[in-house]
Order: structure tokens, then sequence, then C-alpha cells
């Protein structure tokens, strides 16, 4: 299940007190709010305040589109998508702790206003919790590879056609392809896909298990329909003499 | 699942140990002591290392395919919604 739907303001004020603790991949957007380099809000005028979130914010716009455009599954709703998480962001800026994690909080706002504005339109199938924790049990029996040669589905997936990981990635509920888009696109921690999807960080593993999961799927059925993988009960074919 | 030997070698439990956090080891998530026992189960059975495999090639293959770039118009059309808030 999504997270329950909330308003650009909270997030953002409780958002300043947790994202302290937060620490980026690479380090980039982790240093320290008594850093003399960082600025203090309340003491820019608003040109400044402007100048900093056109510098620092716009700099995630691809990303930003990236996601949107796996949320929406379309170019043109992702970019209203995208404008509208933006002036959101505008008008909370103030609400945010400069020195902590830009990047985190702008993907935030930007689920915030999917959930808000264009789920609604899009009325997929939403999956309980209740079922993703009966199914992450089941798949914690998971066995080991099974049926055909590992090596020649991994030969297979290496030649899929442009665009066929993409659709597939489509294919996904929405809640595990966010949560695969920022693990794997993005490299977020789990902590930080957690706080921007709102949901504890076992719904996080739960979602990025059976996401790739059933993506590896998708990707060698696709692969066994256009005859690239071999299916399991199909017959060796002799090569003819 | 691999077959229990008698001396050495991966055992049944080492196996689902090994597929449980196969995802938090590709994501780098688990502290390096746990980290370093799955390496070196992986050393050990070719059944959980074709698992991890192909794990990360589909990771990989996301990572590749699914990023995407704003249409060169997007900056100046955020920037001029921003100018009217």
């Amino acid at each position: 299940m999504m997270p329950a739907v909330v308003g650009v303001n909270g997030p953002a004020l409780e958002w300043s007190a947790m994202a302290t603790n937060i620490s980026t991949r690479d380090g980039a957007a982790n240093q320290s709010a008594a850093d003399p380099q960082t600025p203090n809000p309340a003491e820019e005028t608003p040109a400044e305040t402007d100048a900093r979130f056109e510098a620092e914010a716009l700099q995630y716009l691809d990303q930003l589109y990236g996601a949107a455009l796996r949320m929406t599954r379309n170019p043109a709703d992702a970019e209203d998508l995208v404008q509208e998480a933006y002036s959101k962001a505008y008008g909370a800026f103030h609400q945010f702790t400069p020195g902590t994690n830009l990047k985190a909080w702008l993907y935030r706002i930007l689920t915030n206003t999917y959930i808000n504005s264009y789920r609604k339109k899009q009325r997929e199938p939403q999956i309980s919790d209740h079922e993703e924790i009966q199914d992450w049990q089941i798949a914690r029996a998971a066995s080991h590879t099974s049926g055909g040669l590992p090596s020649a589905e991994s030969v297979a997936l290496d030649l899929l056609p442009d665009g066929a990981v993409v659709d597939a990635l489509h294919q996904l509920p929405e809640s595990f392809r966010l949560a695969v888009y920022l693990a794997d696109v993005e490299g977020f921690s789990y902590k930080e896909i957690a706080q921007i999807m709102d949901s504890p960080m076992g719904t996080v593993m739960s979602r990025l298990n059976r996401g790739r999961s059933r993506l590896r799927e998708l990707l060698t059925e696709h692969a066994r329909a256009i005859g690239m993988v071999r299916g399991d009960d199909d017959p060796v074919k002799e090569p003819k003499a | 699942m691999s077959i229990e030997q008698a001396d050495h070698g991966p055992t049944h439990d080492d196996c689902e140990q090994a597929l449980e956090q196969l995802h938090l080891f590709l994501d780098h998530e688990l502290a390096s002591a746990d980290a370093d026992h799955i390496r070196d189960h992986l050393h050990l059975c070719e059944q959980c290392l074709d698992t991890y495999d192909l794990t990360q090639q589909v990771k990989d293959l996301v990572h590749k395919h699914c990023a995407s770039s704003a249409p060169d118009d997007l900056r100046s059309k955020v920037l001029k919604s921003l100018r009217q808030c």
C-alpha cells in the first residue's frame, strides 16, 4: 500500500528533523548544518533564496522527470507532475534545512504530489500491506534459479531489444515500480526510500524483492517469446545434418 | 537447493540465509561481516551464485535502460511556473 495521503507542509516540517541523519551514498549532500558555507535561510533576501532554489533544486530536473515518467508512464503527465512538484517544493523551501538531503526531500514531494494529484486518474489496482507481507513470507522460502541454463538466460537478458526493460518495469505494480526505480536508477539507500515513500523499511525490502523477481520473470518471458530462451518443456531440437 | 555435504560446503540453511539476504547484499545494505559471510557462501555454491548474478543483471539493466532526460524546454517551463508562485 502506498503511504497515506499527506500534504507538503506536514512531511516537509517533519523532514527537517529526520533528514539530518540521512547520509547519501556519495556523501555529496551530507555536509554538516554547522558548515560555515551552509546558508541561513533566515538571513537571505527573497532573491537570494530564489537563486539558491534554482541552483540547488533545479539540478535534479532530469532525475525527477525520469521518476515522474516511471510513475505516470506518460511524458505529458510527467512534465505536469514535475512542474507541480517544483512549485510545491518552492513554496516549502523555507522549511528545508540547508545541508540535509535535498534530493531525497524533492523526491518525497514528487511522490506525494503524484499520489495526491495523478494516481486517482490512473486507477491502478492497489496492493494491501497484508498481501505484501504474506508474499514476502512466501518469498523468504525462495529457492535457487530453477529450470534452464542460467548462462543462457543471462545472455538472452543482455540481448533484449531497447524498450523491453522499460516496458517490463511499467508492468510492475506502482509501489514495486517506484521502489525498484529509486534503488536501481537513483541508488537511494533503503532508509532514504523508506522516507521518500513514507513506508517501513521491511515494506521497502518486500517491494524490492518482489519487484525485481517479477521483473526477471517478465524479461525472461519476453526473451522466450521472441525465441531467445528455450522453454523448460520445449523439446531439444537436434541440429539438421 | 544444494546437497548437504558431510565435511564442509554449503548446507540448506546456508543457501536459505544467502537467498534471504540476496537484495540486502546487492544493495550494499549488509554490515561487512554479514556481506563477507555471503561472499564465502557464493564461492562454494554455484546455484546461489547464479541467482545472485541474474538478480544483479536485472538491477544493472534497470539502471542502464530506465533513466530519462527531461525535454529541453522543461527547465524553462518550471522556471516560468515558479515566477508565478
